[in-house]
């Protein structure tokens, strides 16, 4: 099975400590690379189960399937420095305000899920997948 | 008092002054609750002492619908009744449960909690559970550890819960056979209701029993008390003066027959761990994440609950609509057994000695009210010529919009508070999908089918569980319940058959 046609199943998220996704990403980014990290699903899930949430979300979204729009989406309407530590809020703000989506059964924050594709696209973009 | 029907001459009289069909929790809380007042009781009771596969094959029927289970294998045949293998899960149904919801149709009972809430106290001790206390602050100051997930009060509840396997069988027995005023009658099958010439009042009731004695029974007042299908049943087979049987002018009864769905629905992901007892089940009081009155009512939800279960065990469990198919009732229990223990067992194997971080959600929640949900008569006989029963269970999309509402409520709360994801299972993931498993499973509670409401249009009992038009024929149990409520019905239904007893009481003495 193709890494990136990985259903997540219990064994993939029953692994709790995860090495940072932010490890696997070269850092010539124009943003910040934490940004692609989904620090609460991280705590869950392994890459492996974020990548596939990654991908079963741009299959659900087709019209996101760049990084660019991604990074845009992600952090076009937060204000000032560390952009990566204000998704933590915004993840909380999608629930408040019903911005979530379900990917693969998941109830996620549409910045969590989007963070996921991020990983994703960039793993890809990287060849690392 | 004990009476073996057997062994009494043909064709014998019994006369006492008031006359309960049934020794289940029902039938025996009342019959206890009148021991001390002096009068004549008569307690019928269909079975024995134990259990006797040709006493069990009485309750055969056929199903259509929604897939249920073995109708024998849902309820139990001898003193003592279906408390002889209940779970002993307890908690009161809430004051929304009884309220006109505009979204539930034929909802809102003639009572209020407030009006059952004194023998509530009452049936916590027939049910030989602890104070009557259900809110969560008073059992933080009673159990260590009982921390609650921190989400939203708004929008989730701690509905607590006190559990004990009151075998009603093994612990009332002595009293009631040593008792001089409680008569009971074992082996004493009620196969037929008489009334008057202008049906307005019962005459008598015949009693039957594989040993081909058929007897008569006399008293002032009669309450039916043999469980919601048997009462139904009763009802309806009792056609020798009207066509459509007893209580039934209006096509009411077997109609409603509901049940709680209890149903794995979702996975819960703790973000770290969160050391609590709480949502443990270990015989103490435990909580279950319900839905607020003002969360109902604004998403038009039917009442539930999700109780957590961990899903190192619980992913291993097979559906129990699977495992308890099949004719041999002890075969399916035993097979019901194997599987527990073997989800514990590699439960065990799997778990790494941490906090549990990973549930299991079922939900726990009330069918909504549906006249095409019924009983009725089948053709087939049983073996004292009495016409089985035909189940068709109905499910609506109120039903399934609920089930699917609740989880994504609670999911989306965890998210809110940081506390975990939500997983929902593949079958409440479309949203216009209305369709349910084969393997949805039900709570083995029967409800219904004698239905609560003071139209004898829309109901078969009055708010006293008097029987529309029949005026010493009531009905115990949980066959009266106009709607399910999300908590299990049994200390419901022996508050409700306490209230009964208490009124007959004011009626008769
Ligand atoms: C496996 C299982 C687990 C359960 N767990 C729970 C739980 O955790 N919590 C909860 O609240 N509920 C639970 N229930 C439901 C609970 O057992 C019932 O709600 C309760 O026992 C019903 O009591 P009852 O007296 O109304 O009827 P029954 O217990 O059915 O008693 C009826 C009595 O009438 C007798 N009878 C029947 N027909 C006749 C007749 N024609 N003439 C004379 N006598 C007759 C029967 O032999 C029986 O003794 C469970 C049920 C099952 C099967």
């Amino acid at each position: 099975m193709k890494r990136r046609d990985f259903i997540i199943g219990t064994a993939s998220i029953a692994a709790i400590s995860i090495p940072s996704v932010y490890f696997y990403l070269n850092h010539d980014d124009t943003y910040d690379p934490l940004i692609a990290e989904p620090q609460s699903l991280s705590l869950i899930w392994d890459t492996d189960a974020i990548i596939a949430i990654g991908v079963a979300y741009l299959r659900q979204f087709p019209d996101e399937n760049s990084e660019q729009i991604l990074v845009d989406k992600l952090v076009n309407n937060i204000l000032g420095n560390q952009k990566a530590g204000k998704l933590n809020n915004q993840v909380r703000k999608d629930f408040e305000t019903g911005n979530t989506v379900l990917i693969d059964g998941w109830m996620l924050s549409k910045t969590e899920a989007r963070q996921c594709a991020l990983l994703t696209t960039k793993l890809k973009k990287q060849h690392a997948y | 008092m004990h009476i073996d029907a057997r062994d009494l001459p043909n064709h014998s009289t019994i006369e006492g002054d008031i006359c309960i069909v049934g020794a289940g929790a029902a039938g025996i809380s009342i019959a206890l609750d009148w021991s001390k007042t002096g009068k004549k009781v008569i307690l019928l009771e269909g079975g024995g002492f134990k259990y006797e596969s040709q006493l069990q094959d009485l309750y055969k029927g056929e199903s259509t619908g929604q897939q249920y289970y073995p109708l024998h294998g849902t309820r139990l045949h001898y003193f003592g009744g279906t408390t002889g293998h209940w779970s002993g899960f307890c908690s009161p149904f809430d004051d929304i449960d009884f309220t006109k919801r505009d979204w539930v149709p034929d909802s809102g009972w003639p009572i209020s909690k407030e009006d059952l809430d004194p023998f509530y106290i009452k049936a916590q001790k027939a049910l030989q559970l602890g104070p009557f206390e259900y809110d969560l602050s008073y059992w933080q100051k009673e159990i260590e550890n009982l921390n609650a997930f921190p989400l939203d009060k708004k929008v989730v509840w701690n509905k607590m819960w006190q559990f004990n396997r009151a075998r009603f069988g093994n612990l009332y027995k002595e009293e009631i056979v040593n008792s001089n005023t409680i008569h009971l009658y074992t082996y004493a099958n009620v196969v037929n209701i008489l009334a008057n010439e202008n049906v307005s009042q019962v005459k008598s009731l015949e009693v039957k029993n594989h040993a081909g004695k058929t007897h008569t029974v006399k008293a002032k007042q009669f309450i039916l008390a043999s469980g919601a299908i048997q009462n139904a049943r009763m009802l309806l087979t009792s056609n020798s003066q009207v066509k459509q049987g007893l209580g039934n002018d209006n096509d009411v009864v077997g109609r409603y027959f509901m049940e709680h769905l209890e149903i794995s629905t979702s996975e819960l992901w703790l973000l770290k761990p969160f050391p609590t007892d709480l949502y443990k089940y270990n015989g103490k009081p435990r909580a279950e994440l319900a839905i607020t009155t003002e969360a109902q009512l604004e998403n038009k939800i039917l009442n539930g609950t999700l109780s957590l279960n961990p899903l190192s065990y619980s992913k291993h469990l097979t559906p129990r609509m699977e495992i308890l198919q099949g004719d041999d009732y002890k075969e399916r229990f035993e097979n019901y057994k194997k599987d527990l223990v073997e989800a514990g067992e590699k439960a065990k194997l799997e778990n790494s000695g941490s906090i549990e971080r990973a549930f299991e959600l079922d939900v726990r929640i009330e069918q909504a009210p549906n006249p095409n949900s019924r009983i009725t008569l089948s053709a087939e006989k049983d073996a004292l010529g009495v016409p089985r029963i035909s189940l068709h269970w109905d499910l609506t999309d109120l039903d399934k919009n609920s089930i699917r509402k609740i989880n994504q409520l609670v999911g989306i709360e965890a998210g809110k508070a940081n506390l975990g994801r939500m997983k929902l299972k593949d079958f409440l993931r479309d949203e216009n999908d209305n369709s349910w498993p084969a393997d949805t499973n039900a709570g083995w509670h029967h409800m219904g089918t004698t239905r609560m409401n003071n139209d004898p249009k829309k109901g078969v009992v009055n708010e006293n569980c008097q029987v529309h038009g029949i005026n010493n024929l009531h009905v115990a149990g949980s066959g009266c319940f106009t709607t399910s409520g999300a908590a299990n019905p049994t200390l419901t239904l022996v508050a409700l058959s306490l209230r009964l007893s208490d009124y007959l009481k004011e009626k008769i003495i």
